[in-house]
């Protein structure tokens, strides 16, 4: 007993006296702390990867999925229309939003953290010594390009932002100064070509995905016209046009499904992997019609249905092959591949949502259940708004028929080359250098599509009018239409009123219905009316959350 | 490098663990060994011998060789050297003994392992004469009436009983012995027994009460000296409350603690505590636990172990507990064995349990109605013909025109039985109390079950005079199983339209709206199972080491398991007229299997002092605490799992297989001390103190040091209240302290890089890191100052206590996660800002009295605290949908428009502020406050509208005696409280959900005051904008608790040997008062419908004892 006795009193003595700071100190196990990290090579190769990583995002508030997010930007649009009164970003479409819209805030929020991610490889680089320099300035180069991505985003959608190229202290933003977004894209396009010097054209197949050198030039494309440089716009575009490495995809249609992932078109996409949980994809769950089981949160409008020109490349207010009543019938290719309306072939039958349609409109077979509001299936707010639905990225047999509803990984691509054709086309347009290559390139576009070639001989405003269709109809659904709307500032032409909806009326008075032009044919359903103040739409709201902290200034209007 | 010299340190330390460990786990088992020999080592010994013509000292010292006995006698009285012939063959020692002795003057005396050898004469005087005389007596209070449970014991012997219900007793003694008669709250008294056999005892209450003591931070407390507000509860009473959580018991039984039961399946209950208020916006809030001494979960406790709950709520009674103390502490002291005859105890109860409280819902020609009412009011074609209507009201064909009350359908009565064994008792140098729960519990909806096993033995060693060693062996057991999407269930439930088939009588699933079955998501859903166990294992000793000085020490070793199984299944749904169209499918099947481990060990070391000098008593403790914790996390999933029989991680699909794991840890390192002084049991001072070391802090902000002070006044001892008879007691209390929160995150202070931002290339994954948060290293303990002044009175012969307390609380430097500049590119870790302020008071008054054969008290407390976010450290108001943060309010107070009533015309609309959608508003919708009167609805007009912190929390208790009767009655209630309910119950024929009667008084132009807007199909626009028109008073009063019990006479089960029969019914939540509409439940949610609802279940029980 004695000995415990002691024991006991030795213990006492033995944590009265000891240095219990050991036992105090404690750090995690499964991360780096930030005093270690950037010493290897990897570490550089890691943190460009969780750059990468920022370039989509997952808005869990809402459930978004890792690139789906950005495919909302086209609901804001004249392109696309979201009824869901309680998404975020409804209210920035009809022109009611506040500074508090979430969708505006986690887009600005992302967007720097990428921009941060990669300040602080730049911070760290100095640091690692065991690497070759060409691997190093490789890296250095692709976090350079995503960093100007990142505030090309940040410039178009906000205007003056602060330009941080530093890593900073929650301190430091208190009363942070807006940059000139005009000295921004000019820094942009700088960073671009310096990128450019040390990409390569290509990757193996491991590294496939990552930033060209293609990629650098044909963004350098697009932040210029941005910019109104013309003559340099077109360079950068011909610059890519030149490396002999993109070409046209044969099969428009096939570019946005599982087929068409990493063809010869694509400059930069999101790399998505299936089943993977962090870069999950709900494309089809978000956009897809309800006989898909999707949400229809973003649907295409009647406007941007009646910019398909007809098959004979007449507008369809011109052409004679266009019937009001089967309006879908003879028209650019591009239609179906891209939207979703009556008639077309969905899931082995015929979508439709006109109720007691006439069938005869039929082209893909029976009635597909699920997406008229008033055929008896249920779930009616997941039901298009505007009669139509998405097609592009919708992939039925893949992802429906498999059920990666969920987990979807067909590849958002970012930068192709038919924008950069386009991009050319423009900046000559506007650079009032109207030679044939402007026609070979847009009529190279229309021409995979089996368009009939535009008119030769046309001036700068027929050209400029062609040229605006084009895009539109090319690259709809790509989240680049809010770009283009500010950027040739016809938003407050395009996006004021009640849009237009697919309407149908009972021309035979059978009981049975069918699309219609006429203003007096039935509505899908009632849609709000929008509105637009040039004076302050063009530009989002900061965030007040980034207000409330670190004072920046508001945009006008706000 | 760095690492591996971290990993030396901590493994010098654990080896000092594991040593201390060791000992520990000896003790145990010698402890084990000990209790299981008292009562048959000398009927299991056997003995052996072949000796002739041996000394009667070699026989002695062979017998001790060969067994565990050794001999005591004086050679005086026995003749060492005489010879002995003695042939024995597995014989017992008594045999032995007999043979041995045969033909002396010599007995025997066998004392466990010890033999007294010894003058027969001198022998018999002390051994215990069994039968030689039987006396029995009724004992009574002053008032007369019976008191049962009085212990009647033998002084110096283990030999006793306590009184029956009747207060009647039963004693084998002799003549001359002395009885002590005990009973808590009444004065002991003794007597030697003469020549009569009938000893009727009057027992006069302990007016002083200087007896009755209370649990206090690492020791008790006289409760008269208590300077601190400490509420103490015994575990009879919670035991008396068929329920399965301890902290629904708990509920309603101590002013300033209040409860918040919101439901939940079995094994799964999720109940709020809060002590004296929310005090903290991001770190804990819920008190600091502690079983033994151990910190542990409440819910696992058997509340048939408990035998005292004490809340210590003032700053001055928890700062002993200092970082972990800031909410209050509960201390749940467990059973011991007590000298005297083992007892046995059962306590068991078949409970039937249904839903208290269910939603209600319309008729099917109502709903109907609503729905077209809805479609037409949006502009729309009626939905429902009146032929469909006809039809389904009559319910001519139930899958063609269905009308399903989802939660008649599928909520179910369940059956749940609860065992308790406990076994109880020992000698004066062993003692222990074992015990075992096990509990099965089945769920009201399909496939819900949850079963509880719990064991735990609590002993001590008297080894010598002053050291007394003592082990607690603690395990328990949860296997919870639940449908894998039984929250999609509940959801699910309303929001499927009632006009909805559950099922075809083909099999075949009904689906709603959203494409969805309740049904299939219960049964054939996949399955969740949870297995979590803990096993405490505690050690040390109590040692009287010098006069007025104790030494203790205590070391625990804690291990939880906690395993869980989450099998999604596939499944695809189909037409139900044409079974091969599959219409929407559940898939893929997957299997997420992990495992949460921790292990913490936690060493104590105490020494206290207490020195009498004239009328000064002071006492002195001073100690210290080490506690170490070490978690770790494994989880691996995958998908398409091969069938649902064969749902391993090993059946699924390679492809996509995932893992994931961390370790983590925190230690804590703690001096203690306090300081009692007082004068006459009329002055009391105390001082306590904590200084706290914790590993969550960066270097420099590691330690903090939390003091308290208080004081007490017994008045009614001072000379000139002598002469006033009615008061038995009176104190004035006052006290002041400090107290911490550490409950963060583990490694705040940190500034890491996180591995988790992979990106792929090609279809190939690679590793993204990236620093996550802006790291804090100055981040440190909240602190909580507290003030409290209280009072405790005693009148009429402490028939009626009294208490009352006000306090105020600041708790200082909260910890707040405020929002940095997302240009930082990093995320938010908290910092310490703000301030907290609770203001509340509490009264509690309790009545008792006996009248003959009557006993019956009464008890009734109150307790309101008034929250306040006093300090917002200059940030703008935090709103997070209808709840805002915002300085000089409630915490999370409710945010949104203020409503003015329905619109009654189109002409008020267009007069009214512009509101948001005001081109689609008509008469009948919501009209909102135009607050800054700017002609405008907008942002700028949303007000705090309300709060859902509780105020005014009651708690009234009744017990009833007569002669074998007893009635225990518990109300719970809040007497003034708003919560905010939205979702499906708001929206009903809107968006053809599930629909109470309370839209049948909708606005419509024929009932212009109707409670509910008009009905408009598919809208969420106007009406559903956060606004005070869908607050709900919901105050409420609850019988929580209803038990009759019957206990057979004495006279009866004596017979059969038996100690105690009582049979009993009971019921749990049998009603609710509230303003709330019928099944709406007033306490278990908020907000959204998708709870498990509250439980009201009819038990049946029986009590034996032996």
């Amino acid at each position: 007993m004695k000995n415990t006795y002691l024991s006991i009193l030795v213990i006492l003595i033995f944590g009265l006296g000891a240095c219990s700071d050991d036992f105090l100190d404690r750090k995690p196990s499964d991360q780096v702390s930030t005093a270690v990290f950037f010493t290897q090579a990897k570490d550089l190769e890691y943190a460009l990867n969780g750059a990468y990583e920022a370039l989509g995002f997952c808005n869990w508030y809402t459930q978004y999925g890792y690139s789906t997010t950005l495919l909302r930007l086209e609901s804001v649009t004249d392109n696309g229309y979201d009824g869901h009164s309680w998404n975020e970003l409804y209210e920035v479409a009809i022109g009611t939003a506040n500074a508090y819209d979430p969708f505006v805030q986690y887009y600005w929020m992302i967007r720097y953290r990428g921009i941060q991610r990669v300040n602080r490889m730049f911070e760290g680089v100095g640091g690692i010594k065991d690497i070759k320099p060409e691997y190093r300035d490789r890296l250095m180069a692709e976090a350079r390009f995503l960093r100007a991505y990142f505030y090309f985003d940040l410039v178009y959608l906000w205007g003056d932002v602060p330009y941080l190229t530093h890593s900073i202290n929650p301190n430091d933003a208190v009363g942070i100064k807006r940059d000139d977004k005009n000295a921004i894209l000019d820094s942009i396009v700088h960073e671009l070509d310096l990128a450019a010097q040390h990409l390569p054209l290509s990757y193996d197949q491991e590294n496939l995905g990552r930033v060209t050198k293609g990629a650098a030039l044909a963004f350098k494309s697009r932040v210029l016209l941005y910019h109104e440089k013309w003559a340099e716009a077109a360079k950068a575009a011909k610059d890519v046009m030149d490396l002999g490495v993109y070409q046209l995809y044969d099969d428009y249609k096939k570019m946005f499904s599982y087929d068409g992932i990493n063809n010869i078109e694509v400059i930069f996409d999101l790399q998505e992997l299936s089943g993977q949980t962090k870069l999950y994809n709900f494309t089809l769950a978000n956009f897809g019609p309800n006989s898909a089981l999707g949400w229809s949160s973003g649907t295409p409008l009647q406007s941007l249905v009646d910019e398909y020109e007809c098959t004979d490349g007449q507008p369809i207010d011109q052409s004679p092959l266009y019937d009001p009543t089967a309006p879908w019938d003879n028209r650019d290719p591009r239609l179906e591949a891209t939207i979703i309306y009556p008639g077309r072939p969905w899931l082995g039958g015929s979508f439709n949502s006109i109720p007691n349609v006439d069938t005869t409109i039929l082209r893909g077979g029976p009635l597909v259940p699920g997406d008229d509001l008033t055929d008896g299936t249920e779930a009616q707010w997941n039901k298009t708004f505007t009669g139509y639905n998405w097609a592009k990225y919708m992939d039925e047999g893949a992802d429906y028929i498999n059920d990666n509803l969920w987990n979807g990984s067909i590849h958002f691509i970012l930068i192709r080359y038919a924008e950069v054709l386009l991009n050319y086309v423009e900046a000559k347009i506007e650079a009032n250098e109207l030679d044939q290559s402007v026609y070979d390139a847009i009529n190279a576009v229309r021409a995979r599509v089996n368009m009939p070639p535009i008119p030769t001989g046309l001036s700068q405003d027929e050209l400029r009018a062609r040229l605006r269709h084009e895009r539109r109809v090319e690259l709809a659904f790509e989240s680049l239409r809010l770009l283009d709307i500010r950027r040739w500032r016809i938003a407050e032409d395009v996006m004021p009123g009640r849009p237009k909806l697919l309407r149908y009326s009972d021309p035979d008075g059978d009981g049975l219905n069918r699309p219609t032009d006429d203003s007096n044919g039935m509505p899908i359903l009632p849609i709000e009316i929008r509105y637009f103040d040039p004076g302050k739409d063009y530009l989002w709201p900061i965030p007040q959350s980034e207000i409330d902290v670190s004072k920046i200034e508001q945009n006008p209007g706000w | 490098m760095k690492k591996k010299e971290l990993d030396c340190r901590n493994q010098k330390f654990l080896c000092k663990l594991l040593r201390v460990m060791k000992l520990t786990v000896f003790l145990l088992l010698l402890s084990l060994s000990q209790v299981f020999a008292v009562e048959s080592y000398s009927q299991k010994a056997k003995i052996n011998l072949h000796l002739e013509n041996a000394r009667i000292k070699d026989v002695f010292r062979n017998i001790e060789n060969q067994s565990e006995f050794y001999f005591l006698y004086s050679p005086k009285i026995i003749d060492e050297q005489k010879r002995v012939n003695i042939e024995v063959k597995n014989g017992n020692i008594k045999a032995v003994l007999a043979q041995l002795l045969d033909g002396t003057n010599l007995d025997y005396l066998i004392l466990d392992r010890q033999i007294v050898i010894s003058d027969k004469n001198l022998l018999n005087s002390s051994k215990p004469q069994q039968g030689k005389k039987t006396i029995k007596g009724k004992i009574v209070d002053d008032t007369g009436g019976p008191l049962p449970g009085v212990s009647v014991v033998v002084k110096g012997t283990t030999n006793g009983t306590i009184t029956n219900f009747d207060g009647e007793y039963n004693l084998n003694v002799s003549v001359g012995d002395t009885i002590v008669f005990s009973f808590i709250g009444f004065k002991q008294q003794e007597l030697v027994v003469d020549d009569k056999d009938t000893y009727d005892i009057v027992l006069m209450p302990d007016v002083e009460k200087l007896e009755e003591v209370v649990v206090v931070g690492y020791g008790t407390q006289k409760k008269i000296n208590v300077t601190g507000a400490v509420g103490a509860v015994e575990g009879e009473e919670l035991a008396k409350k068929t329920v399965s959580d301890v902290r629904q018991a708990l509920q309603g039984e101590v002013t300033g603690v209040t409860i918040v039961d919101h439901g939940g399946i079995p094994g799964q209950e999720s109940l709020k505590i809060n002590i004296r208020g929310v005090s903290s916006l991001s770190a804990g809030t819920s008190p600091y636990v502690l079983v033994d001494g151990i910190e542990m979960s409440m819910n696992d406790v058997n509340p048939n172990d408990i035998e005292s709950i004490s809340v210590l709520k003032d700053a001055a009674s928890a700062a002993i507990y200092g970082a972990k103390a800031a909410n209050g502490v509960i201390l749940i002291t467990t059973k011991r064995g007590k000298e005297g005859g083992f007892q046995v105890d059962y306590n068991g109860y078949y409970g039937i349990q249904t839903p208290a409280d269910l939603p209600e819902l319309v008729g099917p020609g109502d709903y109907l109605s609503l729905v077209n009412e809805a479609y037409v009011n949006a502009g729309l074609e009626r939905k429902y013909s009146d032929e469909y209507i006809e039809k389904t009201v009559s319910g001519v064909d139930p899958y063609k025109y269905p009308y399903t009350n989802y939660f008649d359908e599928l909520f179910q009565n369940a059956g749940m039985w609860n065992h308790s064994l406990s076994v109880s008792g020992g000698s004066e140098t062993a003692r222990t109390a074992i015990s075992f729960n096990r509990l099965n519990q089945d769920g009201m909806l399909h496939a819900v079950n949850s079963k509880r096993t719990n064991f735990r033995m609590n002993s001590d060693f008297t080894l010598v005079d002053n050291f007394v060693l003592h082990t607690n062996v603690y395990y328990n057991r949860r296997d919870n199983t639940q449908p894998n999407r039984l929250g999609g269930a509940l959801s699910a439930m309303v929001g499927s339209s009632p006009a909805s088939v559950m099922k075809y009588p083909n099999g075949a699933y009904g689906l709603n709206k959203d494409n969805y079955s309740a049904l299939a998501a219960l049964e054939v859903g996949g399955t969740n199972d949870q297995h979590n166990s803990t096993l405490n294992l505690q050690g040390g000793f109590d040692w009287n080491a010098f006069t007025n000085f104790n030494l203790k020490f205590n070391f625990s070793y804690k291990d939880i398991n906690n395993r869980f199984k989450n099998y999604t299944a596939e499944y695809d749904f189909v037409d139900p007229n044409d079974p091969d169209n599959i219409i929407t499918t559940w898939q893929p099947s997957s299997l997420t299997n992990g495992k949460w481990s921790t292990q913490e060990i936690n060493s104590r070391v105490l020494a206290d002092y207490t020195k009498d000098i004239g009328s000064h008593h002071i006492y002195a403790l001073a100690g210290m605490e080490i506690t170490d914790s070490r978690s770790e996390y494994i989880e691996g999933r995958r998908l398409n799992i091969y069938s649902d029989e064969l749902a391993e991680l090993n059946t699924g699909d390679v492809k996509g297989m995932e893992n994931k794991g961390y370790s983590e840890g925190w230690g804590l390192w703690s001096y203690i001390g306090r300081v009692n002084y007082s004068y006459a049991d009329r002055y009391m001072f105390e001082m306590n103190f904590r200084y706290d070391g914790s590993s969550r802090f960066a270097e420099g902000h590691k330690w903090g040091f939390f003091p308290s002070f208080s004081a007490g006044w017994n008045i009614a001892r001072e000379s000139f209240m002598s002469n006033v008879d009615w008061l038995n007691n009176l104190k004035l209390r006052g006290s002041w302290g400090q107290l911490g929160n550490q409950d963060i995150g583990l490694y705040r202070f940190t500034s890491t890089v996180y591995t988790d931002y992979s990106y792929d290339f090609n279809d190939r994954l690679v590793n993204g890191y990236s620093q996550r948060y802006f790291a804090n290293t100055d981040i440190t303990w909240e602190t909580s100052e507290m003030l409290d002044i209280g009072v405790d009175a005693s009148f009429l012969n402490n028939r009626i206590d009294f208490t009352f307390d006000w306090y105020r609380k600041y708790t200082k430097d909260v910890l707040l996660t405020l929002p940095i500049s997302y240009m930082t590119g990093l995320e938010p870790s908290e910092i310490n800002a703000g301030r907290v302020k609770n203001v509340g008071w509490e009264a509690n008054i309790t009545h008792k009295n006996t009248v003959g054969d009557f006993f019956y008290s009464i008890g009734f407390n109150i307790s309101d605290v008034k929250n306040t976010l006093d300090d917002f450290a200059g940030r703008e108001p935090s709103i997070s949908g209808w709840t805002i943060l915002k300085e000089g309010e409630p915490m999370y107070a409710f945010f949104g428009y203020e409503n003015e009533g329905l619109y009654q015309s189109q002409e008020e609309i267009d007069n009214h502020a512009t509101q948001p959608n005001q081109q689609d508003l008509k008469p009948g919708d919501i009209k909102l406050k135009d607050q800054n009167g700017d002609g405008e609805i907008n942002d700028d007009d949303r007000v705090v509208i309300g709060s859902d912190i509780p105020r005014y929390t009651i708690g009234a208790n009744l017990n009833l005696r007569y002669k074998g009767f007893d009635l225990v009655a518990a109300l719970q209630g809040v007497l003034k409280a708003q919560n905010y309910f939205y979702g499906e119950l708001d929206e009903g024929p809107n968006f053809e959900v599930f629909t109470s009667p309370r839209f049948l008084d909708r606005w419509t132009p024929d009932n212009r005051d109707g409670s509910y807007p008009r009905l408009e199909a598919f809208t969420n626009k106007n009406n559903y904008l956060y606004n005070d028109f869908w607050l709900r008073d919901s105050h409420y009063i609850r019988l929580k608790n209803l038990q009759l019990g019957y206990a057979m006479p004495a006279s009866i089960i004596e017979k059969a040997k038996l100690r105690k029969v009582r049979f009993y019914v009971g019921v749990t939540n049998l009603f609710t008062i509230t303003p709330v509409d019928p099944g709406i439940d007033p306490e278990t949610y908020a907000g959204r419908w998708n709870s498990y609802p509250p439980i009201r279940t009819w038990s049946f029980g029986l009590q034996v004892g032996l």
